[in-house]
This record gives C-alpha cells, structure tokens and sequence, in this order.
C-alpha cells in the first residue's frame, strides 16, 4: 500500500534520513521505533508532505506520492496526527472534526458534515464531550480527538506519532485498544512509539531506525531478538518494560 | 444557510428603506439620515475587514488602501471619464478587488509570511496606494478630484435619503455575504486556518484559494463602501482618504464587537460610530481618540473574543439596562437629542459588558437565575 | 555633480538619524518581541518637551537631553513593565502600542495643537550653522545627529555583544519561554533593554525637534521609513539598523535631488514591501545556526 524507497533528508549538514527503505501493507499495523534522534518523525513529516526528501520515492497505491502537499496527500487517504495535538483551539471538539469531514475525502457539505462529525466522535468515544471547548479536554481525549479527525478526513493510512506519551496506564491500554478497532475496520497504520510494549503488542512488523537508516526488520518478536537492535536501543527500555 | 436568512435581510432591508419616507411624515431632522448613512458607512468596512482578518486571523492594517481605491476609481470615472455614478460603484469594487488579488499572489505564494509581517506588509501597501495616488495626475496629482452634484435615478429620493439608502444596501450585502460565508464551507475553512493553517491544510482545506477568496470579497466590499462614500467626501483629497483612520477604526470595530462572528463588527461599527460622533459634537474630539486607543488596549487585554459573545451570554440583562438608562433619560428629559442619550446608554451597555465573568456572577448572576431566562 | 553629492552627504546625515530611530524599535522587537508603534510617540514627544523647555527655559536644545534621556528612559522600563505584567505577545503588544499611538497623538495635539512646533533660531544657535567641507555643507544639528547615532550604534553593539548580560539577552530572544524560566534577571535585562530604547528615542527626538520641527502627526510620518530600515537591517542588529538607514537616507536624497520629492517617499514604501517579501531576515542578518 506504501512503499517509501531510499528516502534521503539532509536539514544543513546533518542527515536526518540516509535511505530509508519502509513499506505497509493492506490492512497491516507496522510499528516504527528507535533511539531519540533517530529520524523517526522526520520520515513521518517527509510521507505526510510537510518535507521534501532529498532524494527517493515514495507510492501509496501505486502512485508516486513524492513531495506532494500535505492537503493533496490527505486527500488520497493519508492522514497523520501529531506528537503534541494540534486541535483548533477555538472551536469544540464536534467543530474541530466536522472540519475535517469537509475537508477530507468525503468533502462533505457543511449538513453532512455536521452529522458525521457526532458519528467519528462515537466512534473514538467523545461523543459526550462533542461540545466542550477545547480547554477542557485532557491530553487523552486530545489525542483521540486527533485520531477521529484524522478518521474522518477518510484515512486509509494512519500516520501515528507519540499517541501514547504522557498518558497514564488505563489511558494506554483504552488507546491501544482503539487504534486495534481502527485497524480492523480496515485502516492501515504506522505507528512511531516509543512505549515498546505497547509497539510489540499492537504492530504486526516492527521497522527499527537508528541515525536515519533502519538497522532491523521483521515480526516484532524476532526484531527484538537482534543483537544489532538490542544494542542500539532496545537493551535498556526493553529491559525496563519486562 | 435556510431560506430564512435572506428573507430576513430583506425584510430589514425594505423596511430601512422606508425611513426617509417616514421623515417626511414625521419631519425629524435629515441630521439623522445622514448620521445613519455613516453607521451603514462603517459597518460595510467593519465586516468587510473582519471577513478577511477575523474569519482568517490574517490581520490587515491596509483596509485604508482598498477604501481608497474605492473612492478614487469612482471619482475618477465620473469627475474624468463621465462615467455615471451607479455604474462606478461595481468598477470601484472590483478594482479594490483585484488590487487586493495581486497583494495577495505576492504574498501567499511567493512569501508565506507571519502575522505581524502581514500586518506591516498591507500598511505598506496602503502607503504605496496613497503615493501613487498622488503622484499620477490623471487620477489627483495632488490637486484632489471635485465631485460635486451627480445625476442619479429619482427613484431613490432626495441626495441624503439617496445616501442613506445606497448606504444601507451596501451594508445589508456585506453584512449578508459575512453571514453567509461564516455558515458556509468557505467560512470553517477560514476559521480552521485562522486556528491552526499547518493543520488545516494537513485536513485538506485548499488555504491559498479560501484566502485569496476571501481577500477579494473583503476588497470587493470595502472598495464598493468606499466609492459610494467618494460622494459623502464630495472633494476628494488624498490626505483625507489615505489617513490611518479607516485602518484604525475598523480595527477597533471588529476586535469591540468580536471577530469571530458577523454580528460582532456590526456591533462595533454602531457602538464606536455612536460615541466617536457624540464626542465631536460636544468639543472632545481629542477625547475620542484617546477613549479609541484606551478601549482598544483595554480589549486587546481583557476582552480579546469581543463584547458579541458576551453579550450573547448576558443577552437580556445587557438588553435590560441599556432599555432602562435609554428611558430614563428620554422620560426624566436628560440630555440633548436622541442620539446622544443612545450613546450614553451604549456606554452603559459596553461597561456592564466589560466586567469580567467572575465578578459579574457574584454582582449580577442572581438576575439570570431569578429571571428565568 | 556637485547637486548629487551634496544629496550624498544630506542623505548620509538623514540616514543616521534614521539609524537612531531605528535602533531603538528593532532592539525591543528583535530581543523582546516587543514590536512598538508607540516608539515614534515617544520620539516625538520627546520633540515636544525639547522644543517646550527650549521656550520655556531658554535652554540649549542639546542640553534638554540631560532632561528627556532619562525620562523616556524610565517610559521604556515602565513600558516593558507593563509587557511583562500582562503577558503581551507579539501581536498584542503590537495592538496594544498602537492603541498607546493613538493616545499619544491625541495628548500631544490636546497640549501644542496641530500647529507646527519649532525652536526659534534665537534659541537654537546652531540651526543653519553648516560645517563646510569644500563645496559641500554639513549642518551642524544633522552633523550632530549623525555623530550622535556612531555612538550609538557602538555603544549597543558593545553592550549586546561584550557584556553578560547583553549576551544573555541574545540567547534568550531565541527562546522565550526559556527566558521566562529565568525568572527576574531576564526581566529586568528586557527593562533595562527597553529603557535603553526610549532613551534613543529621546535622543532622535531632540534632533527631530532641533533639525525638523514637530507637529503630532509626525510620528506617523516616520513610521514606515523607520519600518523600512528595520526590515532591512534585520531584527535586533544594530550595526544593520544604522547601515540600513544610512541607505535609505542616501536613496531618499538622492531619488529627490534626481526625480521628485513624492516620489521618494513612493521609492521608500516600496523597498519596504520588497524587504518584507523577499528578504524578511534583512540584508545584514548573521546565519543563525539551526
């Protein structure tokens, strides 16, 4: 569904990404993990259209989406959220999804959308707080209020990063569950963590960077077993999480 | 947007426009036409700037060059070309329009600037505007462009009730297409880029063609408003066109009123229109400005959302009182004319608005319980 | 030949007033993010109060300095104060002074009227006293001014880049809210910074008044010039602000001695709007590393 093909970024004359190979299959969760630093967020921006890679190619569905606009990607059916959640800070939460009804795949008109937004806010379980303003929305419901937005722009691919820092245990496990009810109702994700558990229990292959290029790949379980990951990153935080 | 909208505006429009027939009828002084044509003035360039800065949070301190554009096109066209004056008021609009399209190519295409830039950027544009105006002869070269009497259809009445009915067409569209394009897909694009435009367009909303839009619109109405108002000017100078005055006032008449909604410059535009006229009239016109510049501090501080929302909120209480001063200057006789008492009941309206919402339950709360509203 | 560099030299003079007028608003915007309109009124109204003790007191007009200087110093202080205080950003603080703008040129009209305030000659001595340098004339309040803005561009760049705390100052304008984590000492660097603005307010003010005159316009006259010369020097660079008036003094003069006086000041707006479309960061910005 995407393939990312040795995609170079260079910010001055640091390399944030040197040939990064990384694909998603159909209906498939992958997890995209690392040291701090290690390009994770920089590929994500790059596939989202906010960078421009310096060089490779990227296709979602065949098409080469490679430095395309941000809007033009959405449009096409990726959607990402954001390490701290971007709301927009004056309307509620119904507002903030409706927006993206309307201006999603769907374009709905402003009456559909309205009706539509109430529905991903079910969805995501905010349909109590639809009409809060945004001040009274914890950091958890913020960052489910990303993942309705980001389901109702009609996201085949969801481009997670950091959904799961800050929250607290019940708030991870009531996430995790519903980024697995998103997957099977057919969405694809990338998900860049670094709550390993939470990584190894939800992704169904696990991709491993480490100064912008990916050192290991495969089924979680095998990846973890890598001496070469191991070493680079997953000693001490595995160790910590079992 | 129902059906029930434009009825609405059209029902006020038709009944706004029986008003200078009723003068005749009841003889009260053309000083009001004219005070409503002003009113009417300045709420088409209230919402015509808060269509652009309000919805879009892109701040423009430019309306000035727009406004004057609109003014000399149809000065020029019928002072130089003989153009008849209806007809220049569309031409007036959309060359605001179009100037406001190039300002806006450069702008947002070549240079994604930050607000405050924005903010420079149209001031200096509005500056340009006013050098060259001043420089081409053929437009004033300095020398200013007299007016005088124009033919108009007599259909529209005697020369005030003429302006004050062009005027208040004028108003009523803008205030509709603000309406409108608030409820409109247009407009949640707008306030989704006004909030976050990084976002927005990671959404999907289309961000350099809504704000192109909606700069045209604004430039559209506010040259529009300004080649009807080229006639109240009568001899049209540079100096008294280009000043920061528009800039200013519909700055302070939108953040009063609230930007977010297309109540709020109307709101703005009657409130601040209402005192800045009362105060020249009894000799504090150095007063004014600095009541304008305290009150646009004092916003900017306490009030950032505008007085619309609160007074949404505190809507029969608001209403209550200004009723009750308006009354009782009227019946006890206090105060000069008419206006001048509704002025005073504004600024008890504005005051009574302005208590933070702490206080204001503890001193007022128990009316709204006890009212039952 | 002799017209185009007498149009030089007055432009160059022109130009370091600028400068100084410069100085003091892209210092609080650069460093502070404090973009302040009402830089001007107080320019001018230190103008005013030049011109006032002038009349009033008979004294030198250079010498009024030693009265405004520290006034409009402690404005400054105040004014930054009052920025903290309320937790004015950016674009706040750029309404909320133009919102003091507006009151000031209503007070300085309200006290001296629209008329146009100049000191008489017989109070100024040196209005029209020329430096003569062969055939061309340096006047010597404009002589005065320029010296006056060497110094000043000096001491600025000596105090932002020798002493600790101007130091300090440049590193936390990256960053605010880091700087609020530094607590009292950022706050009273950013007075002393702001202060420092007012005085080189005062100071362009007493030589607007002793060279120009004021009336309560004026301060708006000299706005967008001065906003020229910012952009183009770029934020917080004080050696930019004073070549970048020297330059635009220099066009001005020179666009005037060639074409038309209206169409210098077209010339001026107009390099304005291509600074900020092109060239934001100014011309003689230093290469911030990432």
């Amino acid at each position: 569904m995407l393939k990312c093909e040795n995609i170079t970024k260079k910010f001055g004359g640091l390399w944030a990404l040197a040939g990064v190979d990384l694909s998603v299959a159909e209906g498939e969760i992958v997890g995209l993990v690392g040291p701090n630093g290690s390009g994770k967020s920089t590929l994500i921006n790059v596939i989202s259209g906010h960078y421009a890679p310096n060089a490779g190619r990227i296709t979602f569905r065949g098409g080469d989406i490679t430095a395309r606009q941000p809007h033009q990607i959405t449009r096409l059916g990726i959607a990402r959220t954001y390490q701290i959640p971007r709301p927009f800070q004056t309307m509620t939460a119904f507002e903030n999804v409706a927006v993206a009804c309307m201006f999603g795949r769907s374009r709905e008109a402003v009456a559909d959308a309205q009706q539509n937004a109430l529905h991903w806010l079910e969805v995501t379980g905010l349909g109590a707080c639809a009409n809060f303003p945004l001040e009274k929305l914890n950091l958890h419901q913020r960052r489910f209020l990303e993942l309705a937005r980001a389901l109702a722009c009609g996201a085949e691919l969801l481009l997670l990063d950091e959904v799961l820092a800050g929250l607290n245990p019940t708030e991870i496990e009531l996430s995790m569950a519903m980024i697995r009810g998103i997957n099977e109702r057919g969405v694809s994700i990338l998900i860049v963590e670094h709550i390993m558990r939470a990584v190894v229990s939800l992704s169904h292959r696990i991709v491993v960077l480490d100064q912008g290029e990916v050192i290991a790949e495969g089924v979680s379980q095998q990846v973890m077993r890598d001496p070469a990951v191991i070493s680079a990153y997953l000693g001490k935080d595995y160790a910590r999480d079992h | 947007m129902n059906w029930r909208a434009p009825l609405a505006f059209l029902a006020a429009g038709l009944l706004l426009w029986l008003l200078p027939w009723l003068r005749e009828r009841l003889d009260f002084p053309v000083f009001y036409l004219i005070f409503l044509y002003f009113i009417f003035f300045w709420i088409a360039q209230a919402s015509s700037w808060n269509m652009l800065s309000g919805y879009s949070g892109y701040f423009s301190f430019g309306q000035g060059a727009f406004y004057g554009v609109g003014v000399y096109t149809t000065a020029t066209l019928v002072d130089k070309l003989g153009v008849s004056f209806l007809a220049s008021l569309p031409v007036a609009g959309i060359i605001a329009a179009l100037l406001g399209l190039g300002v806006g190519f450069a702008v947002f295409r070549l240079r994604k600037l930050r607000g405050e830039l924005f903010a420079l950027l149209t001031l200096a544009v509005a500056l340009v505007v006013a050098a060259v105006v001043r420089n081409l002869d053929i437009i004033d070269g300095g020398y200013g462009v007299p007016l005088g009497q124009v033919p108009y259809p007599a259909f529209l009445g005697d020369y005030s009730a003429m302006l004050y009915r062009l005027g208040m067409i004028v108003a009523l569209l803008t205030v509709f297409v603000a309406y409108a394009i608030q409820h409109s897909r247009l407009g949640h694009g707008l306030f989704a880029i006004r909030d976050d435009e990084a976002v927005a367009e990671g959404l999907g909303v289309p961000t350099f063609r809504y704000k192109m839009t909606i700069l045209a619109i604004s430039c559209f109405f506010a040259g529009l408003s300004g080649g009807l108002h080229a006639l109240q000017i009568n001899y049209v100078a540079v100096e008294s066109v280009f000043n920061i005055r528009v800039a200013l006032f519909v700055i302070l008449m939108s953040i009063l009123g609230g930007r977010r909604h297309w109540l709020g410059p109307v709101l703005g535009a009657i409130i601040i229109y209402t005192l800045s006229d009362r105060f020249s009239s009894v000799q504090l016109e150095f007063l004014n400005q600095i009541i304008i510049g305290s009150l646009l501090i004092v916003m900017i501080l306490f009030v950032r959302e505008g007085i619309y929302s609160r007074l949404q909120r505190r809507l029969w209480f608001a209403l209550g009182l200004f009723a009750l001063v308006l009354l009782v200057q009227v019946f006890g006789g206090i105060g000069a004319r008419l206006i001048s008492q509704v002025a005073v009941a504004m600024l008890a309206l504005i005051a009574v608005l302005l208590v933070p919402e702490a206080l204001y339950q503890k001193l007022f709360g128990w009316v709204g319980r006890h009212a039952k509203v | 030949m002799q017209l185009f560099g007498q149009a030089l030299i007055s432009g160059l003079l022109l130009g370091s007033l600028y400068g100084t007028i410069a100085i003091g608003l892209t210092l609080t915007w650069g460093m502070l993010k404090v973009i302040n309109l009402s830089h001007f009124s107080f320019a001018i109204l230190a103008g005013y109060i030049t011109y006032q003790l002038s009349i009033t007191t008979g004294m030198n007009p250079f010498l009024t300095m030693l009265v405004t200087i520290p006034m409009f110093f402690l404005v400054g202080v105040l004014l930054q104060w009052f920025i903290e205080i309320f937790h004015i950003d950016e674009f706040m603080s750029l309404l909320v002074t133009f919102g003091l703008f507006i009151i000031l040129e209503s007070v300085m009209r309200w006290f001296w009227t629209a008329d146009h305030r100049f000191i008489p000659s017989a109070l100024n001595p040196y209005l029209g006293v020329s430096l003569w340098v062969g055939p061309f004339a340096l006047p010597i309040p404009q002589l005065a001014s320029f010296l006056a803005a060497v110094l000043i561009s000096v001491l600025t760049m000596y105090i932002l880049h020798r002493t600790y705390a101007g130091k300090a100052l440049r590193a936390l304008a990256q960053d605010r809210e880091i700087a609020g984590a530094f607590g009292v000492n950022y706050r009273r660097s950013a007075m002393m910074l702001s202060g420092m603005a007012g005085a080189y307010a005062a100071i362009a003010g007493a030589f607007i008044s002793m060279i120009y005159g004021v009336t309560p316009t004026a301060a708006i006259e000299w706005l967008p010039v001065i906003f020229a010369v910012v952009i183009l020097g770029g934020l917080a660079n004080a050696f930019g602000a004073f070549a970048a008036g020297l330059i635009i003094g220099v066009t001005d003069h020179v666009t005037s001695a060639v074409a038309d006086a209206g169409i210098a000041s077209l010339v001026t707006f107009v390099i304005l709007i291509l600074a900020l479309l092109l060239k934001p960061e100014g011309l003689f910005a230093r290469r911030v590393a990432e």
